[in-house]
């Protein structure tokens, strides 16, 4: 690559300010040779330094404001102790009726289980006798 | 605990002036604050609405630039931040966070109020300015070129003012922008960059070969040494 022209350098200024180090060393020694570059640099940097100060600047918040952005979060705060009531009651009634399904079948089961030879064939019956 | 209670009471401090912008707070005050906060403490996540919501708003006007679409994006900001506290894990500070959440809810009220995007902004409001600089004669000017700034900012297409406005104003990393914006990493620095060169060129009339720099920055209105946003 040939010696970089203003032009080129110009385009290459507002990324540079991020990270000098990405700036490629020809870059670097035609800006520290050029006075119109080191100018334009001076005005990124000047740029720069009046939007971070821009920071400082607040804006007048309207009356009010606050207290209806606490009212907000409030009725939100609401709503999620509402929720969460009604959450834990849906699961206990969930759990409720899943515990009263299991004891129902444990109890169909345990009935079947202690009937099953007088279900079982007769035939099978009468060998087991014999 | 009571909510109605918890938020009278933050409501009443803010009553007496503690609010819009708050007290100082320390550091340890602040991080009491947020664990608590982050347990459920309703009156603790008012405090930190209380502390941090000046910042909120004026990053919300500069982005969306009315007060009417700022009030929404701010009250949006912090519900959002109200169900999500939970998870905030501390790797960033709580502004920080806070300022992403602005910047996604900036960016879905735009969207979904269907407004242009690149849509310039018409912002003209009273700010106060917290640095009090001595000399007037260079304060004056300072203020005008500020105001310049501000104005150039304003008639920026959304995607690079907020861009600009998030990196360069607000200090937050490429990615975090990226993120909140909904573009890649490298497309949020291709904006930047650009909107970067306008504002220099609006700003600053001199070619980059050389010659004066511009009085265009100057050349503002009058309006009596009040800056805008």
């Amino acid at each position: 690559m040939g010696a970089p022209r203003c032009e080129e350098v110009a385009r290459l200024l507002p990324a540079i300010l991020d990270d000098h180090r990405a700036a490629a060393g020809e870059v670097v020694s035609h800006v520290e040779a050029c006075v119109a570059c080191q100018a334009e640099l001076a005005r990124y940097r000047r740029l720069l330094r009046l939007l971070a100060q821009l920071r400082l600047e607040r804006p007048a918040v309207p009356d009010g404001f606050l207290e209806e952005v606490l009212e907000s979060i409030s009725a939100a705060a609401e709503r999620h102790v509402i929720r969460s009531a009604l959450d834990h009651r849906r699961v206990a009634y969930a759990s409720g009726l899943v515990a009263s399904v299991a004891v129902a079948s444990g109890i169909v089961l345990l009935a079947r289980t202690r009937h099953a030879p007088d279900h079982a064939p007769r035939h099978l019956r009468r060998t087991g006798g014999a | 605990m009571p909510l109605g209670g918890t938020l009278a009471r933050a409501t009443s401090r803010s009553r007496r002036g503690l609010s819009h912008g708050g007290p100082p707070i320390s550091a340890a005050a602040l991080a009491g604050l947020i664990s608590r906060a982050r347990l459920g403490d309703v009156e603790a996540f008012a405090s930190l609405v209380e502390v941090t919501s000046v910042e909120v708003y004026a990053l919300a006007l500069r982005l969306v630039g009315n007060e009417h679409d700022a009030r929404d994006v701010v009250q949006e900001t912090y519900l959002r931040a109200f169900r999500a506290i939970g998870r905030f894990r501390g790797d960033a500070a709580i502004t920080t966070w806070l300022y992403r959440i602005c910047a996604n809810c900036a960016t879905d009220h735009l969207t979904r109020r269907g407004r242009r995007k690149d849509e310039p902004l018409d912002v003209d409001l009273a700010v106060v300015d917290l640095r009090g600089d001595t000399n007037p004669e260079a304060a004056l000017a300072l203020t005008h070129e500020r105001a310049e700034l501000v104005r150039q900012l304003s008639r920026l297409p959304y995607a690079m003012r907020a861009v600009v406005v998030l990196r360069d104003i607000y200090d937050l990393p490429h990615e975090a922008i990226a993120a909140e914006l909904g573009f890649s990493k490298t497309a949020a620095k291709v904006r930047l960059h650009r909107a970067r060169r306008l504002l220099r060129e609006q700003l600053y009339a001199a070619a980059p070969d050389g010659g004066e720099t511009s009085s265009r920055s100057l050349r503002v209105r009058g309006d009596g040494g009040r800056a805008a946003l």
